[in-house]
Order: structure tokens, then C-alpha cells, then sequence
């Protein structure tokens, strides 16, 4: 059962356009009632006893010199001054001023009024003409817009510097111009009932799973919401899971991960007013790798994702073991580091698993407090948390120095994960497997972590498991997954768990070597 | 790759078939089998797997001709609806006892090493629950997890015989050969149930995707677990002799406490070890009760298998804390595998062979 909401607008409402002009104008201008940001612009092509026309946009949305020079100004005086006369060309003059006189690249045509006024919504100008049954629609969107910058929440040092802003049309150019190739297409259309928010899904004809389009597809054209603001709206509905603590659609500020994804048989979503595209269908593995591996050099590459994977246990493990190994097994470390342990720990008033908790969750404030604080001040948090907080806590006696070793450590590796969605995810999946210590030990991390990983078997991103290429095991793919990544030369294959129509990435005969 | 069709692929069946024969198993094979023939115990151990082997082709020769039956499926085919069913229930208990058995195993070893002041049912239940939340799931998210797992189940079972390696006197393993025929046969029966778990071979079947190379994952596997109970059984001879190995509750755990990894900077391992067994065990666990609930479902039918596991959990629990000690146990394990067992692992596959050889094959769908 579709939901619809009860609106005058509705889109599926036509007003075929009069051939009477005023009949046109009185419903455009009862449409844009008390919307006084409209501009309203009455002329006659001809002279006094010319056609009269009527175009209307929104100001601040339409480039005003584009109108002036190129279509008022042939309109109503060159076209006086040349051939043929106006009175010549009477019957024809919606062709001729269409054909002969606007100098504008962009036009489109409507019949009816309300695909009009939503085209000046999103910044063009309608023209209606006296006696045509069709109105003009001249592209002229023209608003503030932020340029071109470095993307902020994934950097890098070996690759290219710029990111999405928040215009569809310069996302769309920004990926166009990694894909100079017409299969790649641009499928855009309008969800939102009030926003009609540009949405943009691309592709690779050829090499995506046509089942993956489609199933995003479908799940766009059951959104029936009244406003799309950012992509995050979107991605919640694509997610099939929208419960779990993993995000089953990557998001990325930047064009060079959308041109790669795309290439390699992945669907990428662009909302408008958002510079953060999607991404399906995504792995884990996805989430460990940073654009920049693909630009370093193999062996480098190889060695950072090892350690990002080593960081992605720390950041899970690190406190759980703690606790497990103080108030369970303490005889697995030697002897003396136990010794030292419990002898910091003596003034500690709390069990081990309280003095975790008050740590991490003082971690996680100091780190919400310094996204939200302006950016001068939020360097104040760091100091103000890592050095007085921590020294105070521990000669206070509240908690070890173990302690505030322990939760450095995991803070640094949990920012090492290149994605931020994932390392929000692995600090929640932290606190679950600090309970598990708290209450079984040793034991208990693992049961902990096979909770997490029967939710991660489970779980699919578009038809693909999560886990891939690890779980199904997919041994090709395993040149650029978790820790290894082969030189470009011997990646022959487009990676095989994301099903590309087309496997064959590069021909050659350098596969010789390097498997 | 396929899309969720409930197919398994050939590398998945492999991967579920050794997951599932490894358990409890090797933490107490070397004492077993050293009280049947002192140190020609690893010889028995190779003996029985090829036997395993084997079975597995009668299996895989009954489960090629009828791929889409399942095993209840087949065995109503070949015995009719009424037979069919008597014979697949022993089968059906056997899966929930061995389940129960592998659970309170572990949980002895575990209060042990691990949780000495936990109650033993505290211990097994969060086991048993995981393992029911996981079976429930279907075939597919269990192999994605074996494989998943596969990687750390490596590394543990590397670590493991590299520690081995270190207290170890091969002279130890003199004499060879020092028994006669009569007492490999006696010896033949408790080394072939180390093997226990290929039996839910019988029941994935209609969920192989290409189910003529099953008997070849299969034969991997058992071969790869022939190396892994010759290695465990040959370093706890090396270490302790056959004499003392057999005196030994878990000579497997003992051996790792019995030796010092120089400069380790973990000094008790076969902590570390135990809680990452969880995952053998847990593994084992989970095919058993998924093979429960399909038996489960072909018998009863129209009942989602899902759901009938929500029923089976309370017997697993219930089975799990018979006997008082775990020498009471250990000998339920021997009524289990000698009756049981003997009929679900050897009689079934081979009656059924005998059998299916007299059908036309026509019979599958």
C-alpha cells in the first residue's frame, strides 16, 4: 500500500496551457501565491500591437544577464530591426523566436502549468506566448554555489584534491570526467514530494549486475516522502537493515571512489544539496580501504592495511581484554606486568569493568564534544580531556594508569579506520563486548564476537554477503581485499562477489606473474 | 556468485565438513587412543580416517543419485514413508545427543581452564543459545560464518603445533608397529568417532551446488583432518609418552601448558587457546543443530525448521547437564557412539547404498 500525502500540489495534476495568455498567467501567479521571491516580466514581441508574452523566474535562482542579452533583448528589439518583419512571421512567431531569435543552448518544452512552475522552481524561466498552447523552459539556473574543495572527512595525501559540493550538476561533471565512456549512464530523477530533490544513479551499462539497478530502482520509487535534505535520507532507505550497526551503503565526499566504484560494477547515488554520494553494494572490506591505496605503491599498501586491520581489533578488543585479563585470567600476561597491574589498580575503588566504562565513555565525550565545539576552541577539548582529565583521574585514583593507556590506544586505532561510519560502529560493538568480559572472561569476548559475526553473516548489501570476499571465499578477489592489494598490472578481473557483467578489467599478458 | 538460493558452493562444503568434524575431538584423542595402542596411536588415527573416507563415498555415491531428496527424502524413497521415518529418527536423536555431549565437553574444559568459579551451566547455555540463533539463520549464513572463522581456526590450530613442537622427544614414539591386527580392530571403533561430524554430509545435500564435486571437498577436508590428529597425536606422544599421554584428561591442553614458549609475552597460552576453542566447538555445534532441525523438518513436516530448533533448545540444554562428572559423561559419549552413532555414521550410509544400488534413479525429483 502506498502511502500518499495529502497535498494540493499533486504532481500528478496537469493544467494543459490556454491558448489565452491571461487564463495562464492568472493560474501561474494563483499557484505562486504570496511566494514573493518570483519575478513576473509582462512584454510583446512586435511592438504595441506585437504578441504579448509572459515569463516569470525565481529571483536569485535565474541568471539575470543570460534573459536580458539573450532572450529579451532579440525578442523585443533585434527582432525588429532584421528580416523578416513581424508581421510577416505573425503565425509562426513561437517557432521563429524559438529557432531564429533566443541565443540560449538549453530549451525544453511543456504543455501543461505545473511542469512549468517547477521547472522556474529549480531555477529556469518558463515562457508562455498568446495563442500557443506550449510554454518555453530556458535553462538558466544560476545560484550560490560552493566551489570545487578538498573533501574534509576522507583525505589523503597521494590522490586528487577535490570533492562533491552540494550541486548535483558539478558532482555529475566531477565523475564525467573519470568515465569518458557513454555506457556510463546518469539515470536522474525527482524524489520528494514537496523538495522533488534531484537524484542521480549511475552506472556502467555493461559491466553492472542489472539486479542491482534495478532493486535500487525500486527502492527509490517507493520512497513517497515529502522532502529528500541529504543523502542520509536516501541511504536509510536503501539499507535493508536499518537497525544494524553497520552501514550497508558506503558514503564518499570524493568522485575519484565514485569513478572506481563504478568501474568496478558498483551503483553510486548523487543526491542534490549533498556532497556525499552512495554507493552500493558495499563490503566490509570496502570500509578498511582508503582511495590512497590504490595510487601507493603494493608493498606500502599491503603493510597499511595490515595495520588497519590490527587497529580494527584494538579498537574492538583493547578494553574487553582488559577487563577479561584483571578480573578473570590475570595469569596470561607475566607475571610482573600483573604484578604492576594490580598494585596500580589498588587504590582503584572500582572493578575493572566500572573503570573501563567511565573511560571510554569519557572518550566518547571528549569526541562528540570536539566534532560540535567551533574548530578554535576544539583543540581546547583535547588538552582539556587528554591531559588534565587523565592525569586527574589517575592520581585522583578513579581509574589506573593501565587504564588511560588502554583507552589511548583504542581511540588512535579506532581512528585509523578510514571509514567513519564503521568506526561509530565498532565503538558500540566495543561496549558489547566489554559487557561479555565483564561477565564471562575470555570466554565471554568470544561469545561476544560470534554474536557480531553471525549479524555480519547474515547481513547483505544488495544480494552481496557483507563478508565477502572473505565469506563466500572468493580467492581472486583476494588480490585487493583486507590485506593485500596486487600491483595494478595483475589485477586482470574486476572483483567477482560484486558480480560485474563484464569480468575482464585489463587484457594482457603480464598475468604471468604475481598471482 | 550465486544470490541467496541456499546453494553452497564446493570450497563451503569443504570448509563446513572439517568445521564440523573438528571439536572437542582432538583435545582428547591422543589419551583415547593411547589406551588402545600406546604409541601406534597416530597409525589408528590415519587407519580410521581413510575408513571416514571411505563412508563419505557411499554417502556422496547416495547423494549424487538422489541430489534433491534430502536425507529423510531419500530414505522414504528407498524404504517408503512409514520405514523411511523410523529409520531417520535414531538419526535425529543422535544429532541433539552428540550436540549436548560437545557442549558439556566444553564446558568441562572450559570451567577448568578458563572460568573455574562460573557454574557449568552458565557456561554452556549462552553456547547453546548462539548456537541455536546461528542454526536458525539457514544454510547459507552458517557457511559465511564457518568461512569467516576459517582464517582464525587456522592460525589457532598453527599456533597450537607450533607450541607442540617445543618439549617434544621423538624418542618417545619408539616402538611403532608393536601391536597386532586384534587390537588396532578393538582400538578401531573410538579412533573412527574422532571423525564424528561428516555425517551432515547426508543432510546438505540438497543444498550443494554441484553435488558431484561434494566427495572431493569432503575428501580434502577428512585428509586435512588426518594431518591435524596425526601432528596433535605424534607431538603429545613426543612430549609425554604414550604411557603418561593416557593418564591424561586432555593431553592436548596439558602439552600446551607443559611447554614454555621462550621469550612469550603471554605466559599462560592454553587460556587464550580454551576461549578461542569456542569457535571449534561453537562450529561443531551449529551444523549438528542445523542438521537436527532439517532432519527435524523433513520428519514432521509443514514446521519451518527455524522454528522447531526454539523447541529443540531445552533437550539440548537438558542433555548437556546429564551425569554428574565428566566421567559420567564420557560414558553416555561411549552409549552414544556405540549405538547412536555406530547406526548414523556407518549402518545408515551403507544400508542406504546397499539399497539405493536397487532403485532405478529415476526416483529423484
Amino acid at each position: 500500500m502506498k502511502r500518499e500525502i495529502l497535498y494540493q500540489y499533486i504532481p500528478n495534476k496537469k493544467t494543459p496551457i490556454s491558448s489565452m495568455i491571461d487564463d495562464n498567467i492568472l493560474s501561474v501567479k494563483n499557484l505562486l501565491k504570496d511566494c514573493d521571491d518570483v519575478v513576473y516580466r509582462q512584454f510583446k514581441i512586435g511592438g504595441d500591437k506585437g504578441r504579448d508574452v509572459f515569463l516569470f523566474y525565481i529571483d536569485g535562482m535565474a541568471e539575470k544577464e543570460l534573459l536580458n542579452n539573450f532572450v529579451l533583448k532579440p525578442l523585443m528589439l533585434m527582432s525588429r530591426m532584421v528580416e523578416p518583419t513581424f508581421e510577416e512571421i505573425k503565425d509562426e512567431l513561437y517557432e521563429a523566436s524559438k529557432v531564429a531569435a533566443m541565443s540560449v543552448t538549453d530549451f525544453k518544452e511543456n504543455d501543461n502549468i505545473e511542469e512549468a512552475v517547477l521547472a522556474v522552481l529549480s531555477g529556469d524561466t518558463a515562457i508562455f506566448m498568446d495563442g500557443e498552447e506550449k510554454s518555453l523552459v530556458i535553462a538558466t539556473k544560476f545560484f550560490p554555489v560552493r566551489g570545487v574543495q578538498e573533501p574534509t572527512a576522507e583525505t589523503v595525501i597521494r590522490g586528487s584534491r577535490d570533492g562533491f559540493t552540494e550541486t548535483i550538476r558539478m558532482n555529475t561533471a566531477l565523475v564525467r570526467r573519470r568515465i569518458r565512456d557513454p555506457r556510463f549512464k546518469i539515470k536522474q530523477k525527482q524524489i520528494g514530494v514537496r523538495s522533488k530533490t534531484d537524484i542521480a544513479i549511475m552506472y556502467i551499462d555493461d559491466i553492472v549486475d542489472k539486479q542491482i539497478v534495478d532493486e535500487v530502482m525500486n527502492k527509490l520509487n517507493n520512497i513517497n516522502i515529502d522532502a529528500i535534505l541529504d543523502s542520509g535520507y536516501i541511504q536509510q532507505y536503501l539499507e535493508d537493515r536499518p537497525f544494524s550497526l553497520f552501514p550497508q551503503v558506503q558514503t564518499t565526499e570524493r568522485p575519484d571512489v565514485v569513478a572506481a566504484a563504478v568501474y568496478e560494477g558498483r551503483v553510486a547515488i548523487l543526491v542534490d544539496n549533498s556532497p556525499f554520494a552512495l554507493i552500493v553494494p558495499v563490503t566490509l572490506t570496502a570500509f578498511f580501504q582508503s582511495p590512497e591505496d590504490y595510487y601507493s605503491r603494493t608493498v606500502v599498501v599491503s603493510f597499511v592495511r595490515i595495520l588497519r586491520v590490527i587497529c580494527g581489533g584494538i579498537a574492538i578488543l583493547a578494553p574487553a581484554l582488559y577487563i577479561a585479563i584483571t578480573s578473570f585470567s590475570p595469569g596470561i600476561i607475566p607475571t610482573k606486568l600483573a604484578l604492576s597491574i594490580a598494585a596500580t589498580r589498588e587504590g582503584v575503588p572500582f572493578p575493572a569493568f566500572i573503570e573501563a566504562i567511565i573511560m571510554e565513555l569519557t572518550l566518547e565525550l571528549l569526541r562528540e564534544a570536539g566534532v560540535r565545539l567551533p574548530r578554535p576552541i576544539g583543540s581546547t577539548i583535547g588538552i582539556v580531556g587528554g591531559l588534565v582529565i587523565g592525569q586527574a583521574a589517575v592520581s585522583a585514583g578513579i581509574v589506573s594508569p593501565i587504564m588511560v593507556i588502554v583507552v589511548a590506544i583504542t581511540a588512535i586505532s579506532s581512528f585509523s579506520i578510514p571509514n567513519y561510519e564503521v568506526s561509530a560502529a565498532f565503538r558500540l560493538v566495543r561496549f558489547l563486548l566489554m559487557a561479555f568480559a565483564a561477565i564471562f572472561g575470555l570466554y565471554g569476548i568470544v561469545l561476544g564476537s560470534i554474536i557480531v559475526l553471525i549479524h555480519l553473516s547474515n547481513l547483505k548489501s544488495f544480494g552481496v554477503p557483507f563478508l565477502a570476499p572473505i565469506a563466500p571465499f572468493e580467492y581472486i578477489d583476494l588480490k585487493d581485499s583486507l590485506i593485500y592489494r596486487a600491483p595494478w598490472k595483475y589485477m586482470i578481473k574486476r572483483p567477482k562477489h560484486i558480480n560485474p557483467k563484464d569480468e575482464i578489467r585489463q587484457v594482457g599478458d603480464n598475468n604471468a606473474e604475481g598471482q | 556468485m550465486q544470490r541467496g538460493n541456499d546453494k553452497i558452493s564446493t570450497y563451503q562444503v569443504g570448509v563446513l565438513i572439517y568445521l564440523t568434524i573438528l571439536g572437542v575431538g582432538i583435545l582428547t584423542l591422543p589419551a583415547s587412543m593411547a589406551k588402545e595402542v600406546e604409541n601406534d596411536g597416530w597409525i589408528l588415527s590415519i587407519i580410521a580416517g581413510i575408513i571416514c573416507i571411505g563412508i563419505v563415498y557411499i554417502m556422496c555415491k547416495v547423494g549424487e543419485k538422489f541430489p534433491q531428496n534430502g536425507f529423510v527424502g531419500t530414505l522414504k524413497l528407498l524404504f517408503g514413508s512409514i520405514l523411511g521415518i523410523i529409520l531417520a529418527i535414531p538419526t535425529l536423536l543422535y544429532f541433539l545427543l552428540f550436540a549436548a555431549l560437545e557442549t558439556r565437553i566444553f564446558g568441562e574444559t572450559a570451567k577448568i581452564f578458563l572460568l573455574n568459579r562460573t557454574p557449568l551451566e552458565m557456561i554452556m547455555l549462552p553456547l547453546i543459545i548462539l548456537s541455536v540463533i546461528l542454526a536458525r539463520l539457514g544454510i547459507e549464513p552458517i557457511v559465511r560464518f564457518f568461512e569467516a572463522v576459517t582464517p582464525v581456526i587456522a592460525f589457532v590450530l598453527i599456533i597450537l603445533f607450533l607450541i607442540g613442537l617445543i618439549s617434544t622427544d621423538f624418542s618417545n614414539l619408539k616402538p611403532i608397529f608393536s601391536h597386532d591386527l586384534l587390537s588396532f580392530a578393538k582400538g578401531i571403533k573410538s579412533a573412527l568417532f574422532a571423525y564424528a561430524g561428516f555425517e551432515a554430509l547426508l543432510i546438505i545435500f540438497p543444498f550443494i551446488k554441484e553435488p558431484n564435486k561434494a566427495f572431493k571437498a569432503s575428501f580434502v577436508a577428512i585428509l586435512l583432518l588426518i594431518v591435524a590428529y596425526v601432528i596433535t597425536i605424534i607431538e603429545c606422544y613426543a612430549t609425554f609418552g604414550s604411557k603418561l599421554t593416557q593418564r591424561l584428561m586432555y593431553p592436548t591442553m596439558s602439552m600446551i601448558k607443559a611447554s614454555d614458549v621462550p621469550g612469550a609475552f603471554i605466559e599462560r597460552v592454553e587460556g587464550i587457546l580454551e576461549a578461542l576453542w569456542v569457535l571449534f566447538v561453537y562450529t561443531s555445534i551449529v551444523s549438528l543443530l542445523y542438521s537436527l532441525s532439517v532432519v527435524a523438518k523433513d520428519i514432521l513436516g509443514h514446521i519451518e525448521a527455524k522454528h522447531l530448533l526454539v523447541i529443540f533448545l531445552p533437550f539440548i540444554y537438558l542433555g548437556s547437564l546429564v551425569g554428574d562428572s565428566i566421567i559420567d559423561m564420557m560414558n553416555y559419549g561411549d552409549l552414544l557412539t556405540n549405538t547412536l552413532g555406530l547406526y548414523t555414521i556407518f549402518i545408515l550410509p551403507v544400508v542406504m547404498f546397499i539399497v539405493s544400488r536397487f532403485k532405478k534413479a529415476g526416483g529423484s525429483k
